[in-house]
């Protein structure tokens, strides 16, 4: 086991040079500069080009790509970030604090996605072609239909133009601060993006409990005269969970990805706003390290996900 | 209220310009009489046509506890009542100040909140008036020695160094010296990161003479110094401000009327009221906190329920929207600064010809245009804000070709031959891009305009290309790597200043690549004319041949600022009006500002 995660822990050093570098080299393809945006008026005309020089200069814009590349690298593995080119904080301390809002939405979203898609999924396999079944698989893929920040929008402005009251408070607390209205703040958004998520969740766990159902095994449970719930619960739900398992654990890291429009709707100072931010001010550190942040938590989650199938599957074991 | 009620009154708003006139004639023209010992303080209880053109006798705040009042203006409500000593002001805005250094900053930072300019303009008249600089006088007959008489008793914020000392001439002189950019090779910045430093154009040296003087020398006269100064983004800041640096902005200490206690990028700033603010009796309320919301949808949520204070910005449906379930809310609206425009790139083959782009500022119909967006309460506009004591006003405007309603088959007929004139029949040959700035109204403005050029000359070209974001469009507008583009200015606090920038050869705004040494010299010979009547007659021959010789691009309105307050916001009418900056000054300001109860 231990060898198997020093294997893994070292197989993932080429991939994280390799996002080190696209994300070095693909900021700096990014129409548009920070020197523009900084200068403004004084950016135009002949006093302007210099100006433009001397502020490419100071910001370290004027390195060659392989240098900023190495820069970056070394910076990086002494844990160094680098500096916001806007403010000059430090882009470690800057991600550090927006990261906890983030992980709390992905973290609740998934609670809630496996709380209600589990049942559905499984209610939906053992009725099959009922009428309930047709209806949960209806909605399923309404859910899987309708992009989360249309929902989010809708969730966040209906309630003001029809009651003239929001659901939503706007004032960010930390857990911290505040553990009670810290829940009220994440509630909102992480039930937004369960709802795509527990639909997608929910149709696969359908098609594995309708697979795990036909097993042999399933027979032979039954047959000992176990209850039909003990069959599904202790012989079916395990073995139809591992690709679950999987598609939740990706979709974990897409929902740190993908949390941008969800933290702008709902006013959640996390990390896909700081993305967002960073790219419109064209603050290349700070899109470097949020981007190298997901990247990492992209591949430690798949870590963690294979390292649980040998939970779930015994006949799964690290060589 | 009905949506018919409401836009009503912007349809006679321009009748008050017969006040502005009266009053900019004899203050915000610059004369020279009106310069020497002229100053007010900044109450705006004065009525505008009663501009003091002398003395500096300040007008004594008023009092805890007593509403101020501004003059009445159509399109901006009084509310009346005892003002509400405490509460929080609640600001939703889109984004964080990310830079603390006011004179190298791009635009808002936390000095607009925790300190003070040293003039002011007038919201309405834009005559110059005292603040932080209580009176100010020419020290020669040229011009050129200029003397700035600081406020006594204005206290800085009591954090370290400052510790509560008053503001002085040395702290004034570090601020103008600063502005500048003098300090630039000391600081080891580049002196063009000094934003504003054209503000102050042609000042040499700026000396304290003793606790509250400041004698200012110019290299010649300078009649947009005292304009320059009062630019909404020269907030001053404390001497010894640098070695404190600019990193944590809760060390920052102004002499506003609130203080910073908490900044959380991305998320929200905290200020309390500095209880040694300099004029008496405010801030009425106690904290003002501005909440990072970047979402639209969720700033009219947070506005319907009460968790901010006003909303910013809103379009009909909005408007519409927020009646329907908060029939109470007060509507303001008034002229902005931000004047939108379609620039061609004088370099490009086609629009290089004046009567290519004289015959497009003569095609356009700006009724439909503008109307179709902003609904009435845009302003006219054709070469510079009608604000400007020297500018054409809107009757004005409306009478020249192209921006006549009533000539307007006679001027598009007019246009057709210009185009024929120049070898593009019908529009034949006429091919070129609009790259609009990223927002709904830069964009709507370019397809309206392509959209109507195309129905008159079917054979003319358009093609509209967005930029991926506002940082490209910022790039290819720096470069002029542009053919046509769509978007807004902020008008600067002086129309010669406001011309250099756009229209002069060495302009740090001619992104259309403009040029014409007439305009030069009639923008040069303006910025150095004190005497109003002399200032417009140049501007007067400027805006003719603007018109009829130049066209360097079609100026299309002045924006509609609106604002939607709770209810029971009272004051926010002393400080609405054209020149009051209120995009930038929302915080800026809130000193005034004060809860009553309904």
């Amino acid at each position: 086991m231990t060898r198997y995660l020093a294997r893994r822990v070292v197989g993932m050093i080429p991939t994280l040079l390799v996002l080190l570098f696209m994300v070095v080299v693909m900021v700096r393809l990014v129409p548009g500069s920070i020197v523009d945006i900084i200068l403004e008026e004084t950016a135009s005309g002949a006093e302007g080009e210099a100006a433009r020089a001397a502020l490419e200069e100071r910001l370290g814009l004027d390195r060659p790509l392989p240098v900023s590349y190495v820069n970056y690298v070394t910076g990086v593995l002494r844990g160094d970030l680098g500096q916001s080119l806007w403010d000059q904080s430090p882009v470690t301390e800057q991600v550090l604090r927006r990261l906890p809002p983030t992980l709390s939405i992905a973290a609740v979203a998934i609670v809630m996605a496996i709380v209600l898609s589990v049942p559905i999924g499984v209610l939906s396999a053992v009725r099959r072609d009922t009428w309930l079944d047709y209806l949960l698989r209806s909605v399923a893929i309404a859910g899987i239909s309708v992009p989360s920040f249309v929902i989010g929008t809708a969730f966040v402005i209906f309630p003001a133009l029809w009651f003239g009251l929001s659901l939503v408070q706007f004032r960010y607390v930390s857990f911290v601060e505040d553990p009670v209205a810290n829940l009220k703040i994440i509630i909102p958004p992480a039930a937004v993006l369960a709802i795509g998520l527990t639909a997608s969740v929910a149709r696969l766990m359908r098609t594995m409990m309708l697979e795990v159902l036909t097993q042999d095994y399933m027979r032979t449970a039954r047959a000992k005269g176990l209850t039909g719930s003990t069959v599904i619960m202790r012989h079916g739900l395990k073995n139809a969970m591992i690709p679950v398992i999987t598609l939740l654990g990706l979709q974990f890291a897409f929902l740190i990805g993908g949390s941008v429009i969800t933290e702008s709707i709902f006013a959640i100072p996390g990390l896909g706003r700081l993305l967002i931010d960073a790219l419109r001010q064209r603050d290349y550190p700070i899109i470097q390290g949020v981007v190298l942040t997901i990247g990492v938590m992209v591949m430690l989650t798949n870590l963690l996900i294979d390292m649980s199938y040998a939970y779930l599957d015994p006949r799964v074991r690290f060589a | 209220m009905s949506e018919a009620n409401y836009w009503t009154p912007r349809q006679r708003r321009w009748g008050r310009r017969a006040v502005l006139r009266g009053a900019v004639a004899a203050g915000a023209g610059l004369g020279f009489a009106a310069l020497v010992g002229c100053g007010d303080d900044d109450d705006a209880a004065d009525e505008p046509g009663d501009t003091p053109t002398n003395g500096g006798a300040a007008t004594d705040s008023p009092a805890a506890g007593q509403a101020p009042t501004g003059p009445a203006q159509e399109g901006v409500p009084r509310l009346e009542g005892e003002p509400t000593i405490g509460g929080s002001w609640v600001v939703g805005l889109t984004s964080t100040y990310q830079q603390h250094d006011m004179h190298t900053a791009l635009a808002g930072t936390v000095w607009h909140v925790i300190s003070e300019r040293a003039l002011e303009l007038d919201e309405w008249t834009g005559e110059v008036r005292g603040n932080i600089v209580e009176n100010w006088e020419l020290a020669n007959e040229e011009g050129t020695e200029l003397v700035l008489n600081v406020r006594p008793g204005v206290p800085i914020q009591d954090k370290p160094p400052w510790n509560g000392r008053d503001f002085n001439a040395e702290d004034l002189a570090f601020n103008l010296e600063r502005i500048a950019g003098f300090t630039a090779e000391d600081e080891g910045i580049p002196r063009t990161s000094f934003q504003r430093r054209s503000t102050l154009e042609g000042m040499t040296n700026a000396e304290a003479v003793d606790e509250r003087t400041v004698r200012v020398t110019m290299d010649r006269p300078a009649g947009a110094f005292f304009n320059g100064l009062a630019e909404i983004r020269n907030q001053l800041m404390p001497q010894g401000v640098v070695d404190v640096g600019f990193d944590d902005p809760t060390k920052l200490a102004g002499v506003g009327a609130f203080e910073i206690t908490e900044f959380r990028p991305g998320e929200r700033e905290e200020y309390r009221r500095h209880p040694n603010y300099y004029r008496q009796g405010e801030p009425y309320f106690d904290n003002l906190t501005r909440l990072v919301l970047p979402d639209r949808a969720s700033i009219l949520a947070a506005f319907i329920d009460g968790q901010i204070s006003y909303f910013g910005g809103p379009v009909p449906h909005e408007s519409q929207s927020i009646q329907a379930v908060k029939p109470d809310a007060l509507f303001y609206e008034w002229p902005n600064t931000n004047w939108d425009h379609i620039r061609p790139n004088t370099m490009h083959e086609v629009l290089s010809d004046f009567r290519v782009r004289k015959a497009m500022q003569l095609a356009v119909d700006y009724v439909e245009l503008n109307d179709g967006y902003w609904g009435p309460g845009w302003t006219w506009n054709a070469v510079a804000h009608p604000a400007y004591p020297e500018s054409w006003d809107e009757d004005k405007v409306q009478t020249l070709p192209g921006y006549n309603p009533d000539t307007k088959e006679q001027d598009r007929a007019e246009a057709g031959k210009l185009l024929d004139a120049a070898g593009y029949p019908n529009g034949a040959g006429v091919r070129f891009e609009i790259m609009p700035q990223i927002s709904s109204s830069y964009e709507d403005n370019a397809l309206r305009f392509q959209d109507q050029l195309s129905q008159l000359w079917p054979d003319i070209e358009i093609t509209i290309n967005r930029p991926s974001d506002s940082a490209a469009f910022a790039t290819r507008q720096a470069d002029r790597d542009f053919e046509m583009i769509s978007y807004t200015i902020t008008t600067l606090p002086d129309i010669f200043l406001e011309w250099h920038s756009q229209y002069h050869r060495d302009g740090s705004r001619n992104y259309g690549s403009f040029e014409n040494a007439d305009a030069d010299a009639l923008i040069e010979r303006g910025l150095v004319t004190f005497d109003a009547d002399a200032r417009q007659e140049i501007a007067e021959e400027f805006q003719t041949k603007f018109m009829e010789e130049w066209q360097p691009m079609v100026v299309l309105n002045i924006q509609p600022e609106r604002y939607v307050l709770q209810p029971n916001i009272g004051g926010f009418d002393t400080t609405a009006g054209p020149w009051g900056f209120t995009g930038y000054r929302l915080t800026n300001k809130a000193g005034r500002w004060f809860e009553v109860a309904t």
